[in-house]
């Protein structure tokens, strides 16, 4: 006889181990997988597994993968963090997809020692420059509280006040204490202010404050408006521009490693590009400069004519009256359009479509191959637009009347919905598939997060603050 | 004459032994290692197979030739090959049988590790579970209900925005 027998008149399924079930599972469509999840125990618990839902995931954004893959870009680029692929939720990320469409989120709120002058997303870690002070701050938004959830506390400053009130006092301190710049005479001791920081994270780390670090760049002195990290050989550069300077520093030490300074025109933006260069526009003077990283100089300067400019490590795309696209290594006019009526203030692209925003709250994508152009939005309501960005799915487009929107790419970029998020106005915005994040003229960073358990966790974020406000008094 | 060395003894958990050609035999990943381990003359008394009984060994050779010709399937678990409405006629025909016999096909597949037979097989299952209820998978597989009322309700909830992504085609 065999070793084992099946009886028709018994759950199959007993017979198979784990792994096989859910070999079985993986031809289901999404919605199958979820119903069998109410079947029994076992199922719902096979259900709920990672390795499935990434297999889900995946094969939901399969076309989106693919395109991705064809243009070279990395599957993984839209994750929220690459660095913990298999211990991600894969089945919120994927129910985050719905809720974008939805337009269902929460709003939640880190509140900063000063207004925010530009910010960097990296997963849940958000650095930021501040308006006022020449430090930089690197933020976990993980464990961000909801917008709003301590001002009803009237027992006192909450802890989550106290906290921003030690962040405030530590950001005043590492600003107040002298900085070493790098050929000034006057240096002062290193252990000092080494001390500071490292003071400064800990006691944040450990309060559980979301301040992770505050990295104090030597020399920075100016305010930033506008900064990036990106790798360099072996450790990584963080490039910042700040009036007519854009400097680049040293992440791990805070050591200035190159001041490029152009006593012509004020710079509005920077970008890294290829292995070696780094690029600084300066509208003022219609001109773009290109220095070479390696060597520290200026190599060559592209002129042209644009309230706005983006770049690649290929193109150049500028955009006011007229539209056009440069190849940034030769610097030629590979093609341009001139729209009598398009006042563009802001631009972005990718290899498919450029986007222009202007001052009158028009939007207006072009083919980035033919420049037939598209109208997205022309609504005089929407405000001054202050900042956009998409990616191969959404468009998400700030305003200086406070809001923010999102709209579908496609052939009729339908509008998917609008927040009034700020109480100024929006300045920078960033999305990943799980969030949008934004800083406006208020002292905060906002997050707009689709994760599906948000609403769970904020419940569990307030008892914990209500029960760390009682136990504190 | 034709070549006694092309044929493969199996024994199978019921203690049938059927002759097979090595090539198909080696459509298994797994006897194709044994093959390649064993010197010929300890694969005179055959490979003997405590986990397949004689009725399933005949229906995984009976693909097998089918399939003999077949590319060797992909390594990658690439979401492209998962889909279950590319079975061939001869395949679907292959899968109408007992249920029992599917899910023995199932570990026997697993066990000899055969992709292809694999995948059909589990395929055929999940067409089977496919649009039907809760209560409709349990009553097709005879699987007992060991939630209480109120868990089933929380788990029907937390699933319930799936209803939704349903409607948008995925």
């Amino acid at each position: 006889m065999a070793m084992m027998t099946m009886l028709a008149d018994e759950d199959l399924f007993d017979y198979l181990p784990d792994e096989l079930v859910l070999h079985v599972f993986k031809f289901l469509p999404t919605v199958d997988v979820c119903k069998a999840a109410s079947v029994c125990r076992r199922w719902h618990r096979l259900t709920g597994d990672t390795v499935l839902w990434k297999y889900l995931y995946l094969r939901f954004q399969e076309q989106r993968f693919e395109r991705l893959q064809a243009q070279g870009g990395s599957l993984y680029a839209h994750c929220p963090t690459r660095l913990s692929l298999d211990l991600w939720r894969w089945r919120d990320a994927y129910r985050a997809q719905f809720n974008w469409s939805k337009g269902e989120f929460t709003v939640r709120e880190v509140k900063t020692p000063e207004v925010v002058a530009d910010l960097s997303v990296n997963g849940t870690i958000v650095s930021t420059t501040s308006r006022w002070d020449d430090a930089l701050h690197i933020w976990d938004i993980a464990n961000a509280p909801p917008q709003g959830h301590d001002r009803d506390a009237n027992a006192g400053p909450s802890m989550f006040e106290r906290r921003v009130a030690r962040a405030k006092e530590l950001a005043a301190a590492v600003v107040s204490a002298p900085l070493p710049l790098p050929d000034g005479p006057s240096e002062p001791e290193d252990s000092d202010l080494g001390e500071l920081l490292s003071s400064a994270y800990e006691t944040s780390a450990m309060d559980a404050c979301h301040v992770q670090s505050v990295l104090s760049l030597s020399g920075a002195r100016s305010r930033f408006k506008w900064f990036m990290f990106f790798p360099y050989k072996h450790g990584s550069l963080v490039a910042g521009i700040a009036r007519t300077y854009l400097r680049v520093w040293d992440m791990e030490s805070g050591e200035l490693v190159h001041a490029f300074e152009d006593a012509n025109g004020w710079t509005a933006e920077g970008v890294y590009f290829g292995s070696s260069k780094l690029v600084k526009s300066s509208p003022f003077q219609s001109s773009v400069k290109i220095y070479s990283l390696a060597s520290g100089e200026h190599t060559s300067t592209l002129r042209l004519v644009h309230h706005d400019l983006a770049l690649n490590d290929v193109y150049l795309v500028g955009a006011s009256e007229t539209v056009s696209v440069l190849d940034l290594e030769t610097g030629d006019l590979l093609r341009s359009a001139r729209r009598p009526r398009l006042n563009a203030s802001i631009v972005e692209f990718d290899d498919e479509r450029i986007i222009t925003g202007d001052s009158s709250g028009g939007l207006v994508a072009f083919d980035m191959h033919t420049l037939a152009m598209t109208v997205i939005h022309t609504a005089p309501d929407f405000g001054i637009i202050t900042d956009l960005v998409f990616d191969d799915v959404r468009l998400v487009v700030a305003s200086a009347s406070g809001s923010v929107s999102v709209w579908q790419l496609g052939p009729d970029y339908p509008l998917l919905f609008t927040i009034s998020i700020h109480a100024g106005a929006v300045r920078r915005v960033y999305f990943d598939d799980m969030k949008i994040v934004t800083t406006g003229d208020e002292s905060a960073i906002r997050i707009i997060d689709f994760s599906p358990n948000s609403k769970d966790d904020d419940a569990k974020a307030s008892d914990d603050a209500a029960v760390a406000v009682m136990t504190g008094s | 004459m034709s070549g006694d060395h092309d044929m493969v003894k199996l024994i199978s958990s019921d203690g049938h032994t059927i002759e097979v050609p090595e090539d198909i035999v080696r459509k298994s990943q797994t006897l194709q290692n044994t093959l390649d381990d064993l010197a010929k003359d300890q694969l005179e008394n055959g490979i003997p197979l405590a986990n397949v009984t004689h009725a399933i060994l005949t229906k995984v050779v009976e693909w097998c030739t089918h399939h003999k010709d077949d590319p060797p399937p992909p390594e990658d678990d690439d979401a492209r090959t998962r889909r279950t409405d590319d079975i061939t006629p001869w395949d679907a025909d292959f899968c109408k049988v007992e249920q029992t016999v599917l899910f023995e096909l199932i570990l026997a597949a697993n066990y000899l590790d055969i992709k292809g037979l694999l995948d059909l097989c589990c395929k055929t299952v999940a067409n089977m579970i496919k649009g039907k209820s809760p209560e409709q998978i349990r009553q097709t597989f005879n699987i007992k209900n060991d939630f209480t009322p109120e868990e089933e309700e929380q788990v029907r909830k937390e699933n319930e925005w799936c209803e939704e992504a349903g409607s948008t085609g995925k």
